[in-house]
C-alpha cells in the first residue's frame, strides 16, 4: 500500500547549525489520523512546515502521494497538502471571508464558478455557511479557526496538517472543532498539546522529543502509558 | 476607536449602502470638488451643497449624532486658520477692536466660508467611509486602475490596523501604568521600545502571513474575483446629480 | 501636517494629484522590481504598523501637555527603501483620510505630495548621501536625524506654501513658511532621533529587516542631485506659473518670489519683525535659514554624542 505521507530519515538544521530534527522516519497512510505530541522545542512545528515545502529539509526525503517533495514538485503538491497554522489571524489576511477561502482556489487557476462553488462547499463543510460578505477581524476565535480550516479545505486537499488547533479557543469552540476534525474525511496530522482532543480524534500517536521520534503507536496504547509520556514531559490525559 | 465604529457602520444596511461604490466615490469627489470650487466672493452658493448632503445622511440612515460630533472636531491647522483670518485679513469693515487687535467682516467672511467648505468636504468623506464597507472601496479602486500593489498593500494595512492599534494599546496602557509620572521622562525613555517591540512583532507576523500564503499557493500575483456591477439606481443617482449641480450652476448665474 | 480640503483650491489640488498619482504609479512598479513575493505582506503590515506607531502620543518634555508622535517615513525608508516606503506612507495616508478624516481626499494630492513624495524621496536621498559619507553606526545615526529634519522641514514648507497658493493662507507667506517650518524643524529633531533609537532596537533583535544601503553609488547620487534640481526648477515653474496666471497676476507673483510687507501677523504685534526681515533681500534669508539649520546639525551632533571634526553643516544643507 502506497502511503500518502512518507518521511525517511529527514533532519532539519537552523542557519547557525542547531539541529531541528534529527534522522526522523515515519510513514502515513490514507485516512489515518495522526497526532504529534511532545514538549515545547521538540520540533513539531518544523516538521509540520515540511509537509508542504515552507521548509526545506537539510537531510533526507519527503513524500507526498508517492512524489518526492522538492522544489520542482511544490506547485504540484501544495494543494494536496493542506496547512492549518496556529494563530488564525496570520491566515485570514483578505478583507473578506470569501476572499480568504478563495485564495487557494484562486491560485490554482480555477474558473470562477469553480472557485463560488468550492467557497461555499468549504463553509458549509466548517458550519459556518453564509459567513462570505463578513470581515475577518470581527470573528471570534473559534469562528476564526473555522473559517482557516475552510480555507485550507476549498484547495480540496487530501492531507490535513493542523499546528495545535485547540491552541486559543474556549469550551465550546473547542468542542465544536473537535466535532468537526471527527467527521472530515481526509488523511489528519496536527501537532498539539491538547491530549484529549488526541484521544477524541486520533488512531495514532507519535511522541516527538528533542527533534527525534521517541515513540510511534495506537492512542490507546501511548496516552494510556503513564510513565512514557512523562519522561517526555507529557502529562497523561486523564490526571 | 474611531475607525473602528466607522467600519460597524459601514456593514450596515441601507439604499445609500447598497450603491456601487464607485458611484459613491465619483459623487463624493466631485461634491467635494464643487464646495472648494466655490469663488471666495460668492461664498453663498454653498448653500446649495446642503440639500443633497441632508439627503444622503437621511437615505444612509446613520446616526446623526456622531456625525455633527466629528464634525467639530477640527484640526489644530483649520483652528489657527479660522482664527487668524478675522484678524490679518483687511478687508470689508472694521467690526469690533480687541485692544491692539482689530476684527475685519471681510476676515470674518473667509473663516465662515472656510468652515462651511470644511463641514461639506468633511461630511462628504465621511458618508462616504460611513457607507462603504473597505473590501467594496478597493474593488472599486481597481475598478479605477490603481495599481495592483497599491491596493493589495491598502488591503493589508487596513486587515492588520485592528490588530496593531490593539497590540500599541496594550503597550500603551502597559508604560503608562508604570511611568511615575505620565508626560514625564520615563515615558519618553519607554517609548523607543515599545515602537521597536511593535515593529518586531509586525515584521514577524508579515512572515507568517507570508507563509500562509504560500501555503495556500501564492506565486506573487493576488487574484480576486470581480464582483461589482452597475445598477439602475446607480446611473440614476449619477445623473441625478449631475443635473442637480448643472441646475445650480445655471440658476446661480 | 494633513491638509483638509477646505484650505486648497482646485488650481492646486488638481496637480498635486496628477503628480502624486504619477509617482504612485511610478514607485509601484520599482518597489515590485525591489523586493521580493514578501513584499505585499510586509509592506501592508509594515503600513498597519505606521499607524499604529503615529497613535503613540509622546510628550514633549519641554512643553507639558503638548504631545508629539512618530510620522515615520524616515524609519520606513531606512528599512524599505524609497519607493517601497512611498507606497507604504501613501497607503497610511489614503486611510488616514478616508477612516479617520485626517486630511481631505481632494488635498490628499496634496498631503502625498509632502509627507510622501518629500518625506520618503527627500529623506531617503539625505539619508543615503550622508549614511555612506560618514559610514557606520554613527553614520546612520547623523543620516537618520538630518533626513528627519530637512524632510520634515521641506514638507512643512510646501504645505504653507499650497495654502498660500491657494488664496487660504490667512499670514503672509513669509509668516506661514516660517511658522510652518520652524515648528516642524523641532519635530523633525525629534522623529530623528526617536528613529534612530528605534532602528539600533531593530537592528539587534532583527537585523535582516534593514537594508543596508547606506552605501550609495556616487553615479546614483549624481542623478539623484540632479533629478532634485528638475523637480525643483520644475515646481518652482509650476508655481509660478499658477501664480501668475490668476487676475492679479504681478501682485500674485510679487508675493511668491518677495518677501512682502502686507498683511502682518496680529495687526503690529509681528510688523516690526517682519518688516526687517523683509527688507532683507532672499539670499540673505536662505543665508540665515542654512546657518540655523547648521545650528541645529550641531546640537544634534553633540546630543548624539558625535564629535566629527568636519563642516558638516555647509554640505549638509
Amino acid at each position: 500500500m502506497q502511503h500518502i505521507v512518507s518521511v525517511n530519515a529527514l533532519g532539519y538544521s537552523y542557519h547557525d547549525g542547531t539541529a531541528a530534527l534529527r534522522g526522523i522516519s515515519l510513514q502515513i497512510t490514507v485516512g489515518e489520523r495522526v497526532a504529534i505530541i511532545g514538549p515545547n522545542g521538540a520540533g513539531k512545528t518544523t516538521l509540520l512546515l515540511h509537509l508542504n515545502g515552507i521548509l526545506q529539509p537539510t537531510a533526507g526525503t519527503i513524500e507526498i502521494c508517492g512524489r518526492k517533495l522538492d522544489r520542482a514538485s511544490i506547485a504540484e503538491l501544495r494543494p494536496k497538502v493542506g496547512v492549518v497554522f496556529q494563530n488564525a489571524d496570520d491566515q485570514l489576511f483578505m478583507p473578506t471571508v470569501f476572499d480568504d477561502v478563495a485564495f487557494g482556489p484562486l491560485n490554482m487557476g480555477l474558473p470562477p464558478d469553480e472557485v463560488k462553488r468550492r467557497v461555499s462547499a468549504a463553509l458549509s463543510d466548517v458550519g459556518l455557511a453564509g459567513f462570505e460578505r463578513k470581515a475577518p477581524y470581527h470573528l471570534s476565535g473559534g469562528e476564526k479557526k473555522a473559517i482557516a480550516i475552510a480555507t485550507v479545505l476549498s484547495m480540496s486537499p487530501e492531507i490535513l496538517v493542523l499546528d495545535e488547533p485547540t491552541g486559543s479557543l474556549d469550551h465550546r469552540a473547542r468542542r465544536r472543532l473537535i466535532r468537526l476534525l471527527a467527521q472530515l474525511p481526509h488523511t489528519l496530522i496536527t501537532a498539539t498539546h491538547d491530549l484529549r482532543m488526541v484521544m477524541d480524534v486520533c488512531g495514532r500517536v507519535i511522541i516527538l522529543d528533542g527533534g527525534k521520534v521517541a515513540a510511534d503507536g495506537r492512542t490507546s496504547d501511548i496516552l494510556l502509558d503513564a510513565k512514557l509520556l512523562e519522561s517526555h514531559g507529557l502529562e497523561s490525559p486523564d490526571s | 476607536m474611531h475607525h473602528a465604529y466607522v467600519d460597524r457602520l459601514s456593514g450596515m444596511s441601507s439604499p445609500m449602502h447598497r450603491l456601487d461604490p464607485r458611484t459613491k466615490i465619483i459623487c463624493t469627489l466631485a461634491f467635494c470638488g464643487v464646495a472648494v470650487s466655490v469663488p471666495a466672493d460668492r461664498l453663498a452658493l454653498l448653500a446649495w451643497c446642503a440639500p443633497p448632503l441632508i439627503a444622503a445622511l437621511a437615505v444612509s440612515r446613520l446616526p446623526l449624532v456622531y456625525f455633527l460630533k466629528r464634525c467639530l472636531l477640527l484640526s489644530p491647522f483649520v483652528a489657527t486658520v479660522l482664527v487668524l483670518f478675522p484678524f490679518t485679513q483687511h478687508s470689508g469693515t472694521e467690526l469690533a477692536r480687541v485692544g491692539p487687535l482689530v476684527v475685519y467682516s471681510g476676515g470674518l467672511l473667509m473663516s465662515v466660508g472656510l468652515a462651511a467648505r470644511f463641514l461639506c468636504t468633511v461630511l462628504a468623506a465621511l458618508i462616504l467611509a460611513c457607507t462603504t464597507p473597505f473590501a467594496a472601496l478597493l474593488r472599486a479602486l481597481e475598478g479605477f486602475r490603481i495599481p495592483r500593489l497599491f491596493i493589495m498593500v491598502l488591503s493589508f494595512l487596513y486587515r492588520y490596523l485592528f490588530v496593531l492599534v490593539d497590540e500599541s494599546d496594550r503597550m500603551r496602557r502597559a508604560r503608562d501604568s508604570r511611568s511615575p509620572r505620565p508626560g514625564g521622562a520615563a515615558t519618553l525613555r519607554a517609548t523607543p521600545g515599545m515602537v521597536g517591540m511593535l515593529f518586531i512583532r509586525t515584521y514577524d507576523r508579515s512572515e507568517r502571513v507570508y507563509s500562509a500564503m504560500l501555503a495556500r499557493g501564492f506565486d506573487g500575483a493576488v487574484r480576486t474575483l470581480d464582483e461589482l456591477h452597475f445598477h439602475f439606481a446607480d446611473a440614476a443617482v449619477l445623473i441625478g446629480f449631475a443635473a442637480y449641480f448643472i441646475a445650480a450652476f445655471i440658476i446661480a448665474r | 501636517m494633513h491638509m483638509p480640503d477646505a484650505l486648497i483650491s482646485p488650481a492646486v489640488a488638481v496637480p498635486a494629484i496628477a503628480a502624486s498619482g504619477a509617482a504612485l504609479v511610478f514607485a509601484c512598479r520599482r518597489a515590485a522590481r525591489e523586493l521580493d513575493d514578501r513584499k505585499i505582506p510586509l509592506m501592508g503590515v509594515l503600513g498597519a504598523f505606521v499607524f499604529a506607531a503615529q497613535m503613540i502620543n509622546l510628550p514633549l518634555v519641554v512643553i507639558p501637555g503638548v504631545s508629539w508622535h512618530l510620522i515615520g517615513a524616515v524609519l520606513m525608508v531606512s528599512l524599505l527603501g524609497p519607493y517601497s516606503s512611498f507606497v507604504v506612507m501613501t497607503a497610511v495616508l489614503a486611510i488616514q483620510a478616508l477612516l479617520l478624516g485626517d486630511g481631505g481626499l481632494l488635498a490628499l494630492g496634496c498631503n502625498v505630495l509632502n509627507m510622501g513624495i518629500i518625506s520618503c524621496f527627500l529623506g531617503y536621498g539625505i539619508y543615503s548621501a550622508i549614511g555612506s559619507w560618514a559610514g557606520g553606526v554613527r553614520g546612520r545615526t547623523l543620516a537618520a536625524i538630518a533626513a528627519a529634519v530637512v524632510s520634515s522641514t521641506a514638507a512643512a514648507v510646501a504645505a504653507a506654501i499650497e495654502i498660500h497658493l491657494s488664496g487660504r493662507n490667512p499670514v503672509s507667506l513669509f509668516s506661514a513658511v516660517w511658522l510652518m517650518g520652524s515648528v516642524h524643524f523641532l519635530f523633525g529633531i525629534g522623529e530623528g532621533a526617536l528613529t534612530v533609537a528605534v532602528l539600533a532596537f531593530i537592528l539587534r533583535l532583527r537585523p535582516v529587516a534593514v537594508q543596508d544601503d547606506a552605501r550609495v553609488h556616487p553615479a546614483a547620487m549624481r542623478r539623484f542631485v540632479l533629478g532634485g534640481l528638475v523637480v525643483s526648477l520644475l515646481l518652482g515653474g509650476v508655481a509660478s506659473w499658477w501664480a501668475s496666471s490668476s487676475p492679479d497676476g504681478l501682485e500674485h507673483a510679487a508675493v511668491v518670489f518677495k518677501w512682502p510687507e502686507g498683511e502682518s501677523a496680529f495687526g503690529g504685534l509681528m510688523q516690526p519683525v517682519e518688516n526687517a526681515l523683509a527688507s532683507v533681500p532672499f539670499l540673505a534669508n536662505a543665508v540665515i535659514g542654512l546657518i540655523t539649520t547648521a545650528l541645529a546639525f550641531a546640537v544634534s551632533l553633540m546630543l548624539s554624542g558625535l564629535a566629527v571634526r568636519r563642516s558638516a553643516a555647509s554640505k549638509a544643507a
